[in-house]
């Protein structure tokens, strides 16, 4: 999950500043995509409600007219008792034409036959089957027919029917108003204006009459549709609301549908649901738009600010590697305050370094100062210091020469005396600069075959009567890097020592090896000679340490400090192996890199 | 040609002098020995000058032994002068020193001198210096003539 993220997680500046900012954006959509939500829910709610009270009234209008009607229906039956058929059949044309949704009016007898209509041809014919006569007769005042054959004038007409009664609620006859749907209709909806569709549906769900208002272009509902959500008002005697589409229409509406309780109706209303929710999408458009704005500047700000930052840490980096590469500069500070301490933190540290190399410089200039004084110093130590030995044992030799009869035995021997350790110490001087140079030198690495350099110093060796070639045994040994002069006088000291100590055996014996190993390589040079006792071993390398006596074997005690020293030198180590009488082995050990 | 120094001796330690002539005269070498006190010296004697005015360059001395480290003048200067001077540049110079510098040895060879020795403190080896010295420059070695 963690690797997911990181792998999309941008690992520069900007990408991470874009990232933060889409970041920061993708809330702020959704909580604008959720306030749109609610808007548009809420004005389709409203909508609705609009609809519903544009239906009611609609309904309300409707109820009322026809209630109208049938009153003044009531009114005509009374005058129509009063007067002879000529001048009721009059009475009934005026009053037809003065009701402009009415067609006819017509007078019918208890019986159901039509006695009077002001339509042509419709007297004589029987109502009695109709629903709104046997509504009348059974007790009903007045009642309003679906849209039905009138059978008083032609098809598809509604019938307003009034039952005209005594004193004593004898059915006298009844007074029929064939109403017009179409017409009902827009009688009724002259009052309104705008808004959607209004539409009249009969007790069967079937559209009596759809308008529209003035500014409105969608279509009407056709005459006798049969609708559902009207259906189901019927059915429950509720309001109901939704969304409905026209049979062959693909436009969807907010519809609602309230029963005329009275009348066994249902009024409706009805407007397309793009016309309602233009205004809602116009602000979405304008939220996308601002959003959109929003995001491309915020982006554009977080480049910018980016390369600001980038450019400030390219300021920092560029004067770092500057100090990096040894130049004196100082890191310029930007404005952004983190950065702006990094830096100065930089210059802090480079100001500290500065310091530092200065101080270092100053260190490295005494310890060259104090090189060069012990140089100077072991000049003079090689000059002057020898000079007066040179003299001790020169003139003391004078003397043992010239005047040997005067000092007598003891005067002699004491001579003498004075002469080895004039020399002595005269060997002592040189090994000690001997020494000291070593450690001066600087070391001029090359690959020594050491096979070779061993043949070389034994037949030096050999020259000298410090060595003999029968004794000797040369391995096979593996090349090595190393400063030749160093790691000659190295194993020129080694091998010296072994043939000294072995000097006393009847049969000496002396090997030179060594074996290549994983870092280094590792030498040694083994003798039969007396040998050491392990108890010393540490002090065998150190300075003027000897473990045996002059008389038994001659030495300063300064050939394996600087075998130790030498090997030192290359990185190696140095060890030894031993016992008193069973011979000793030297080791060193090189590196076989040199750095 | 019987009154030619043979030997020109340039050392400033009395004591060196003495036991060097000790040596010369255990070598029957020390007939025609001529010694300076220091580096100043030695140059006037070889080119002639100051208290040598009368002396004449072209009798160059048949070797000369050489200490570097001579007031005023130092040795490396003298063997400068010798090396650098048509008339005396193919006198054989022996070092003979108490120093065993590197450096030295890497100047003085660079200036073109004939041996470098180091001064033994033992005097019978010192001895055997001197006469090996002696038996080689004057007795086996031919040189030039100037």
């Amino acid at each position: 999950m963690t690797l997911q993220l990181k792998r999309w997680w941008p690992n520069h500046l900007r990408g991470r500043l874009t990232a933060l900012v889409l970041v920061t954006l993708v809330p702020l959509l959704v909580a604008q995509a959720s306030v749109f939500v609610y808007w548009y829910q809420t004005r389709k709610s409203t909508e609705l409600e609009n609809s519903v009270e544009i239906a009611r009234a609609f309904g309300g209008f409707c109820d009322r007219y026809l209630s109208d009607l049938a009153r003044t229906e009531g009114t005509i039956g009374q005058v129509l008792l009063q007067l002879d058929p000529g001048r009721a059949l009059a009475l009934l044309d005026s009053l037809a034409d003065d009701y402009p949704a009415v067609n006819s009016f017509s007078w019918v007898d208890p019986q159901g036959t039509i006695l009077l209509s002001s339509r042509k041809g419709a007297k004589g014919v029987s109502v009695a089957d109709r629903e709104y006569f046997k509504e009348v007769v059974g007790g009903k005042e007045w009642t309003v027919s679906d849209l039905l054959s009138t059978k008083v004038g032609g098809d598809d007409r509604v019938v307003v029917a009034r039952g005209i009664r005594s004193g004593d609620a004898v059915l006298l006859g009844l007074v029929l108003g064939e109403v017009i749907p179409e017409q009902l209709g827009k009688t009724l909806t002259s009052p309104r204006s705008g808004g959607g569709v209004v539409t009249i549906f009969d007790g069967q769900g079937a559209v009596i009459s759809s308008v529209r208002g003035p500014q409105v272009t969608s279509p009407i509902l056709p005459f006798k549709y049969r609708d559902r959500m009207a259906l189901t008002a019927l059915e429950s005697g509720r309001q109901v609301t939704g969304i409905d589409q026209l049979p062959g229409e693909n436009v969807d509406r907010l519809a609602a549908r309230v029963p005329i309780k009275a009348l066994g109706w249902v009024a409706g209303a009805s407007r397309p649901l793009a016309e309602v929710m233009a205004p809602v999408r116009t602000n979405l458009l304008y939220i996308l738009l601002a959003v959109f704005a929003v995001a491309f500047l915020t982006l554009l700000l977080a480049q910018f600010m980016a390369r600001s930052i980038i450019n400030s840490v390219a300021v920092v980096r560029e004067g770092a590697a500057s100090l990096a590469a040894g130049n004196k500069t100082r890191v310029s500070i930007p404005d952004i305050m983190e950065l702006g301490d990094l830096a100065e933190t930089f210059n802090h540290m480079a100001e500290q370094l500065t310091i530092h190399s200065a101080s270092l410089e100053k260190t490295a200039d005494e310890l060259r100062r104090s090189n060069q004084e012990l140089e100077a110093f072991s000049y003079s130590v090689s000059h002057d210091l020898r000079a007066p030995l040179r003299a001790i044992d020169g003139f003391a030799n004078a003397l043992l020469e010239d005047q040997a009869d005067q000092l007598g035995e003891d005067g002699q021997r004491y001579l003498n005396i004075i002469r080895e350790n004039t020399q002595r110490m005269g060997q002592l001087i040189d090994d000690l600069l001997s020494y000291s140079r070593l450690g001066r030198r600087q070391p001029a690495f090359e690959v020594i075959d050491m096979d070779a350099l061993a043949r070389a110093i034994a037949e030096e060796l050999e020259a000298a009567g410090e060595a003999d070639h029968s004794a000797l045994r040369i391995c096979e040994m593996p090349p090595v890097t190393g400063d030749r002069t160093l790691i000659r006088q190295a194993v020129s000291n080694l091998m010296s020592n072994a043939f000294k100590f072995s000097s006393t055996r009847e049969q000496p014996q002396v090997e030179v090896g060594g074996r290549q190993e994983a870092e280094e390589n590792v030498y040694w040079v083994r003798d039969n000679g007396v040998g050491f006792d392990m108890t010393y071993r540490h002090k065998l390398f150190s300075m003027f340490q000897r473990l045996h006596s002059m008389k038994e074997f001659p030495g300063t005690g300064v050939g394996l400090a600087i075998v130790h020293r030498v090997v030192q030198k290359h990185g190696g180590r140095v060890w030894a192996e031993g016992a008193v009488n069973q011979g000793a082995t030297f080791y060193f050990a090189l590196p076989r890199r040199q750095r | 040609m019987t009154n030619e120094v043979e030997i020109l001796l340039v050392e400033d330690n009395p004591n060196d002098v003495e036991l060097a002539m000790r040596a010369l005269k255990k070598n029957n070498l020390a007939n025609r020995v001529f010694i300076v006190k220091d580096g100043a010296e030695a140059l006037d004697f070889i080119f002639g000058r100051g208290t040598h005015q009368n002396r004449r360059v072209e009798n160059v001395p048949r070797v000369i032994l050489l200490d570097l480290k001579l007031p005023k003048v130092d040795g490396i200067e003298v063997l400068r002068s010798i090396r650098s001077d048509e008339r005396t540049k193919y006198i054989p110079v022996v070092v003979l020193t108490s120093s065993s510098e590197e450096r030295d040895i890497v100047e003085t060879y660079k200036l073109g001198v004939n041996s470098y020795i180091v001064k033994p403190v033992n005097f019978e080896k010192f001895i055997d210096v001197v006469r090996e010295l002696g038996y080689y420059w004057l007795l086996l070695n031919h040189r030039p003539a100037v």
